[in-house]
């Protein structure tokens, strides 16, 4: 369960935290100067629930190559540098306390966790696979662990039984490495999967079906109309995006998510009644510790997102990044360190994802939201340079 | 009201429109149902073509081309520049200078000196004077390897600059011989200019025109492109180094063993010495000329610089630089509105960090770095990098593992080290050493493009590399 934050709570957390942001990063104190506004304006603006008026620092500022690793995060206090999973060739390096890491750990399982199911299959990469990742994740003499490793020990914590579809296949790899040192993935096996759920649906026993929709597509397309009646006991988790057919090295078909949703009912058997509380996603990001949950909305033909107790949501102008009050425009997250510490630039955080207001405050404030897409500049094609290939030479 | 403008081409009837800018522009469109059919009909009006024609007519006509682009006084190249500023959103003062620019060096060049330098270059291994600078061949020339005309030559032309891709079709134009057949493949941005010098080209010699396939296909279509591919023996490809990877890997499929040119990503570097950072005379013309090299084309060209090693205080001179050209961006050469939004992420990211200057312009970015290194961009942009070095031979030490990004260096340095500057960086793999302001400005009759010699190498594997400078003392460009 989720555990209510009143708003004098998330007031006075949040106070700590950007105080403490405050005094440790020059970077955060320049943007708040060029935006004409000191501490004393931020303690004003969290008193009047004005939060919007915390100027966020832009997530992408954490890819390793924009070079501002040092400036935007604290090493003082214990901790790991979490990093996304990736996805560009380019990954976020945020550094993150203890204590913050076991809120990451803990949001993901209240989010991932059904009550009364035990059994999930994982439509990921194996805990294995991440582990040797986030190890060779590595940087600047400090150990780091992979977003999606976190999500995955969440999971892990609430299902006994759960097994992930794509492992490293030890034999052939231990013959590989030999020959080119390459590492050789297994993917489970149609029928091995089918056993799984059939064995829960024969014990009437919940299940959820998780991770990333790129890897569980090829299963479902083989999967039959009919092939399972489970009614309200089956349920789906998906988290990581890759709704366009890319998720980092993992290609695939394109998503429509209508049509995949559709699908997932007639195989499973499960009615459209139970849409919106049986098939969600979840939106998170590696620069902030809230994991939005979003269950299906036939009427919006996408996922309903609600903005993640914890945090305060601003659907934000491009350019100016002033508050919508309607429409479509950037996320801005603004979420306290749960001991009001924070080990990095990120409690205010502009994210360069697009998204549509679906439920909003009179202060702005967004309760819900949907139609998530990532914001793309306009690129100049060409033989100069190209920055998305900067970690990939 | 809106302007119509068909470009249309004999053997891609389709098209494609686009509009904007109050422009309505169709493109002809290939279909890969015709590919093989386009590809044998040029074939066979070019080998008719070649064979009524000598190599001095062909020139003439090419001649006549370029030469109505290079008079920027007259209406129709006015007009002409405004339509490419519609279509493309670059800065007429881009256009003007460095794409039509282009065209003046070529039309004023002295036509008896033609080919001569790159051939002696190619046969000699010393350092040639040539009209404008120097020219060093670095390897060696296999002596067994053979002349051979490419029957078929496909280009893919990139879209990130005015000029330069549009003269691709001369490659494909007689050298010694006779000429090739050739397609060429627009880009999805800046196609206005290469249909542009095609109809004129229309209108002197329709029949030269007609060995020449042009249109639009999206890249990565292998119903086009693996046609394209099979039919070809040369291809000249300017394009992202992915887009490179995956028509080579198709290469090896369809047609191993066929020429082909590669033209990928690139990272510009320039090189001030302190003589031109402590005369304050001389380092405010080498930052007004370095002012024009980073802004070309909103840093998306091959040619830009990104990389400024200074051998002085770094920030002092990041800081003059900043201040000019954001005063060039406001006053000369405003930032395309296309590419706008790159500046506001930019800014977004930056504008906290103490190591690079930027305004609320979000026009242009300077980083500043003590500790210097060869330095990838992650944004393309008028946005660069100043750091310290110790002198030349650092530099070298920098940028000589990164030989597959390098191309163009600006220069500043004392008139004795030109020479010595083209030998060290011609080995580390610099093609164009150019002065401070004129990187864009490429003289094709003595100058490599990406280190080579394009015209010759589509017909003569020779297997070495080239540099050249573009002065050869700096009373060349400095006042």
């Amino acid at each position: 369960m989720k555990k209510k934050m009143d708003e004098s709570q998330y007031k006075e957390l949040l106070k700590e935290s950007i105080t403490a942001q405050w005094d440790k990063f020059e970077y955060f104190r320049n943007i708040c100067r060029k935006k004409k506004r000191n501490i004393q304006d931020l303690m004003k603006a969290i008193d009047y629930e004005e939060y919007y008026q915390l100027p966020a620092i832009a997530s992408t500022a954490f890819k390793k190559s924009k070079g501002l690793l040092k400036e935007l995060n604290d090493f003082s206090q214990g901790g790991k540098f979490q990093v996304s999973s990736n996805t560009s060739g380019d990954p976020s390096y945020i550094f993150t306390n203890k204590a913050e890491l076991d809120k990451v750990v803990d949001n993901y399982r209240l989010t991932f966790g059904i009550e009364g199911a035990s059994r999930a299959i994982g439509f990921s990469p194996s805990i294995r696979i991440l582990d040797a990742l986030s190890k060779k994740a590595g940087y600047m003499g400090y150990q780091s662990i992979g977003r999606m490793k976190l999500a995955l020990d969440a999971a892990r914590i609430h299902y006994k039984d759960l097994i992930f579809t794509l492992d490293i296949d030890l034999f052939r790899t231990l013959l590989y490495k030999v020959v080119n040192g390459k590492v050789v993935l297994k993917k489970k096996f149609l029928d091995e999967i089918i056993d799984i759920i059939s064995a829960a649906e024969r014990d009437h026993e919940k299940i959820n079906l998780g991770g990333f929709v790129l890897l569980l597509n090829p299963y479902l397309d083989q999967l039959k109309e009919g092939q399972f009646n489970f009614g309200d006991n089956a349920y789906f988790t998906f988290a990581g995006g890759g709704y366009s057919g890319a998720k980092g090295s993992i290609k695939g078909k394109k998503v429509n998510k209508p049509e995949m949703i559709k699908k997932i009912a007639s195989v499973f058997g499960i009615n459209k009644k139970l849409f919106s509380t049986n098939l969600k996603d979840i939106y998170a990001f590696t620069e902030c510790p809230a994991t939005n949950e979003g269950y299906w909305c036939e009427d919006l033909e996408d996922y309903l997102f609600e903005t993640w107790h914890e945090s305060r949501v601003y659907i934000v102008d491009p350019e100016t990044e002033e508050p919508l009050k309607s429409g479509e425009g950037l996320l801005k997250f603004i979420t306290p360190y749960t001991n009001g510490n924070p080990s990095a630039a990120n409690v205010s955080v502009l994210q360069f994802d697009n998204a549509t207001i679906q439920g909003i405050k009179p202060n702005f404030i967004v309760s819900h939201f949907s139609h998530i897409k990532r914001f793309q500049n306009a690129s100049i094609e060409g033989c100069a340079y190209k920055a998305e290939e900067v970690a990939n030479i | 009201m809106k302007t119509e403008i068909e470009f249309r081409d004999p053997f891609f009837t389709s098209s494609l429109t686009e509009e904007k800018n109050g422009l309505k522009i169709s493109y002809p469109l290939a279909d890969g149902k015709n590919i093989k059919e386009a590809a044998c009909q040029i074939r066979l009006n070019a080998a008719k073509y070649f064979s009524s024609h000598s190599v001095d007519d062909i020139q003439k006509v090419s001649d006549e081309v370029d030469s109505s682009f290079s008079d920027l006084t007259k209406q129709e190249n006015i007009e002409l520049i405004d339509l490419i500023y519609r279509s493309s959103g670059f800065s007429k003062y881009d256009i003007d200078h460095w794409g039509l620019g282009l065209f003046r060096s070529i039309a004023n060049y002295d036509h008896g000196t033609r080919g001569y330098y790159i051939n002696k270059a190619i046969k000699g291994n010393g350092i040639i004077q040539t009209r404008y600078g120097y020219l060093k061949r670095f390897g060696i020339i296999n002596p067994f390897n053979k002349w051979k005309e490419p029957s078929l030559l496909s280009h893919f032309i990139s879209g990130n600059v005015v000029g330069y891709t549009a003269i691709l079709s001369r490659i494909g134009l007689p050298v010694k011989l006779k000429g090739s057949a050739q397609i060429m493949k627009l880009p999805s941005t800046a196609s206005f200019f290469p249909m542009i010098y095609l109809n004129k080209l229309e209108t002197i010699d329709p029949e030269l025109r007609k060995t020449i396939a042009c249109g639009y296909w999206k890249g990565g279509d292998d119903l086009i492109e693996k046609s394209i591919i099979e039919e070809s023996d040369a291809i000249n490809i300017l394009s992202s180094d992915q887009a490179i990877k995956d028509l080579v890997a198709r290469i090896e499929k369809y047609h191993r063993g066929i020429t082909t040119l590669m033209h990928g990503h690139k990272i510009g570097i320039a090189y001030v010495s302190k003589e031109f950072v402590t005369d304050s005379d001389k380092l405010e013309q080498t930052i007004d000329g370095l002012v024009n090299d980073i802004s070309a084309f909103d840093g998306g060209a091959c040619y830009n610089v990104k990389n400024i090693y200074v051998q002085g205080d770094p920030r002092k001179f990041a800081e003059m630089l900043h201040a000019k050209l954001e005063l060039f961006e406001k006053r000369i050469s405003p930032v395309s509105v296309n590419i706008r939004s790159t500046g506001t992420s930019l800014y977004q990211i930056y504008s906290g960090s103490n190591d690079v200057i930027s305004s609320d312009e979000k026009n242009v970015f300077v980083r500043v770095k003590e500790k210097p290194e060869f330095w990838k961009p992650d944004e393309l942009f008028r946005y660069v990098q100043v750091m310290r070095v110790t002198d030349e031979k650092e530099v070298y030490g920098l940028i000589s593992k990164h030989m597959h990004y390098l191309q163009t260096a600006i220069i500043a340095v004392p008139d004795k080290k030109v020479v010595p500057i083209l030998l060290l960086f011609g080995k580390a793999g610099v093609s164009n050493i150019h002065y401070p302001g004129s990187a864009p400005l490429i003289n094709v009759y003595e100058e490599p493009h990406d280190r080579e010699f394009d015209v010759i190498r589509v017909r003569y594997n020779y297997s070495a590399r080239f540099t050249a400078t573009n002065f050869k003392r700096n009373s060349d460009w400095i006042s």
